[in-house]
């Protein structure tokens, strides 16, 4: 019963660490780059941008 | 003369019948092929050519710009990244467990990696790049002529070299103990009671092991299912552009007036392999969308909904299967949880 | 390469909700990278960081210094001052701090994107980003 239970709870955990790639989050520091719109914004889009 | 005929019957049999037609395999060992054995050093050179914005005309677009390995080495776009002013006509697929293909491309028409990679490099609707040109590009680098003298034994810079090292660095991209593996080497609990009925379901009713079968889920074979044309291509002219092109180098005589991708009957130029495209491997299916040669489904449901109608208008491949609702969810769950593999081990390179 | 219209198209369309930051990852082995991106933030000392940041995304390959002086003047900057700027090479350690942290996140192309700090790679549809903003704003 416990085996059971140790096996459904590695398959929960397994699960939610098979993330989408899409939903990793990378920490990127603003600084003092060039900025438009409000600091407050619920959305920060960060462009690294070449511009030729 | 009664024994005889019954040898021939079961001798028929077994021709009839490949070993694992239907039958699930687990990833094994890589196939290396003897003309390019691993070794580190290649395998890091390939990897910093993969990430190497020089091997494209332009310098905007490596190999890993539409196989990008946070996204199981896809694009996640239905029609995958082209050539800035280009537009591309086929779908990224992915590269993880590419090293057990048996051929490349949607259509098929190469047999090994290092023959794949120059592909692309070539395509003017994909990276642009010159040949004769990148080898004296890539010569001008101290940095790879080096490390081209201690891979390959001299310091001579050629496209089968760069494409060598790239295939070298590819055959690492591999996804081992996926639930699928555990669970077809006996462990019963690998799967959720609803992924095993989903197993069931794949390798039974819904008949999708027929064709996704073996180790990779796939069978080395071309099916016409007549999925859904991708509307932004049939609108697009640069898209147009690029399916006339195609045809044009492949040798189809009517490449002026192409309306449709005719997959793999560009390179066999048989009728029956019109519209038929390369079966893909299932695994790591979840991380893979948008799905087909098109990108047409964006979702494993849609996926599964056009097998259970049966396929596309017209085709001959496929015969409606009539799954029930919980048994489309449970074949979504095998696909979802059993399919996916430790994820491939990563440092990005420097590149020079 | 930059984003340029859809970028806009996103602005445009998630004003106020939306705050858009700038960070400079040149080519190396691209001409006018590097003097594009030191115009752009010579702008910015006198103002007009986003005119000229427009101004270079639709003239490229157009960025060599004659022509960025060119644009200086059509802006109405001070071209005196700007030109001492990007010859100096003023930004020269902003922007590579800017390289740094690129490099540091293993960026291989531009434009890389960072949606509260989900990453995307190059070029993509306005569809695309609008999908991923959606998500952010639920």
């Amino acid at each position: 019963m416990k085996l059971r239970a140790m096996t459904l709870l590695c398959c929960i955990l397994a699960l939610s660490s098979i993330g989408f790639a899409d939903e990793k989050r990378y920490d990127v520091p603003l600084g003092d780059s060039p900025s438009f719109g409000p600091h407050d914004a619920p959305v920060t889009l960060i462009e690294f941008i070449d511009f030729q | 003369m009664f024994k005889s005929s019954f040898a021939a019957i079961v001798i028929v049999a077994l021709i009839a019948f490949p070993a694992f037609a239907g039958k699930l395999e687990p990833i094994g060992a890589v196939p290396i092929p003897a003309s390019n054995p691993q070794t580190p050093e290649k395998i890091e050179l390939g990897k910093k050519l993969f990430f190497d914005r020089r091997l494209s005309g332009d310098g905007t677009m490596s190999c890993a710009t539409c196989h990008d390995p946070e996204m199981a080495f896809t694009d996640g776009l239905a029609i995958s990244m082209s050539y800035p002013t280009t537009r591309n006509w086929r779908n990224s697929p992915t590269l993880v467990n590419v090293a057990f293909q048996k051929s490349l491309f949607h259509d098929g028409r190469v047999a090994t990696l290092e023959e794949q990679a120059l592909f692309p490099m070539m395509s003017a609707f994909e990276m642009n790049r010159n040949l004769d040109f990148v080898e004296e590009v890539i010569r001008s680098v101290p940095e790879y002529v080096e490390s081209f003298k201690k891979v390959f034994g001299d310091t001579d810079i050629t496209r089968q070299r760069i494409a060598m090292a790239i295939a070298a660095f590819e055959r690492t991209l591999v996804s081992r103990a996926a639930p699928l593996d555990q669970y077809l080497k006996g462990d019963e609990q690998a799967l959720s009671p609803d992924a095993r009925k989903g197993y069931d379901i794949f390798t039974g009713k819904g008949k999708c092991a027929e064709c996704h079968d073996g180790m990779l889920l796939a069978d080395n074979k071309f099916h016409a299912l007549n999925v859904p044309e991708n509307l932004e291509q049939e609108k697009d002219p640069r898209v147009a552009a690029t399916r006339r092109f195609v045809a044009k180098v492949s040798g189809y005589g009517d490449y002026r007036t192409l309306a449709e991708d005719p997959g793999r009957y560009l390179v066999t130029k048989d009728k029956g392999d019109w519209k038929a495209f390369r079966t893909p491997t299932l695994r790591e299916i979840s991380l893979t969308a948008p799905y087909m040669h098109n990108g047409i489904f964006a979702t494993l449901d849609e996926v599964i909904e056009f097998f259970d109608q049966g396929g596309g208008k017209g085709n001959t491949a496929l015969k409606p299967l009539g799954l029930t609702t919980g048994e489309k969810k449970q074949l979504k769950a095998f696909l979802v949880e059993g399919l996916t593999g430790a994820a491939v081990t990563f440092e990005y390179p420097k590149v020079p | 390469m930059a984003a340029g219209p859809v970028v806009k198209k996103v602005l445009a369309a998630y004003s106020g909700k939306l705050r858009l930051v700038i960070k400079n990852y040149p080519y190396r082995y691209r001409d006018f990278s590097r003097i594009a991106a030191e115009a752009s933030l010579a702008a910015r000392d006198q103002g007009k960081y986003w005119e000229m940041h427009d101004i270079l995304i639709t003239r490229s390959p157009k960025l060599d210094r004659q022509n960025l002086i060119a644009y200086a003047q059509e802006l109405g900057l001070d071209v005196k001052k700007f030109t001492a700027a990007i010859d100096a090479q003023k930004h020269k350690s902003e922007i590579d701090a800017d390289i740094k942290l690129a490099e540091s996140l293993d960026l291989y192309n531009t434009p890389t994107i960072f949606i509260n700090g989900r990453k995307t790679v190059g070029e993509r549809p306005f569809t695309y980003y609008k999908k991923i903003i959606d998500e952010e704003l639920r």
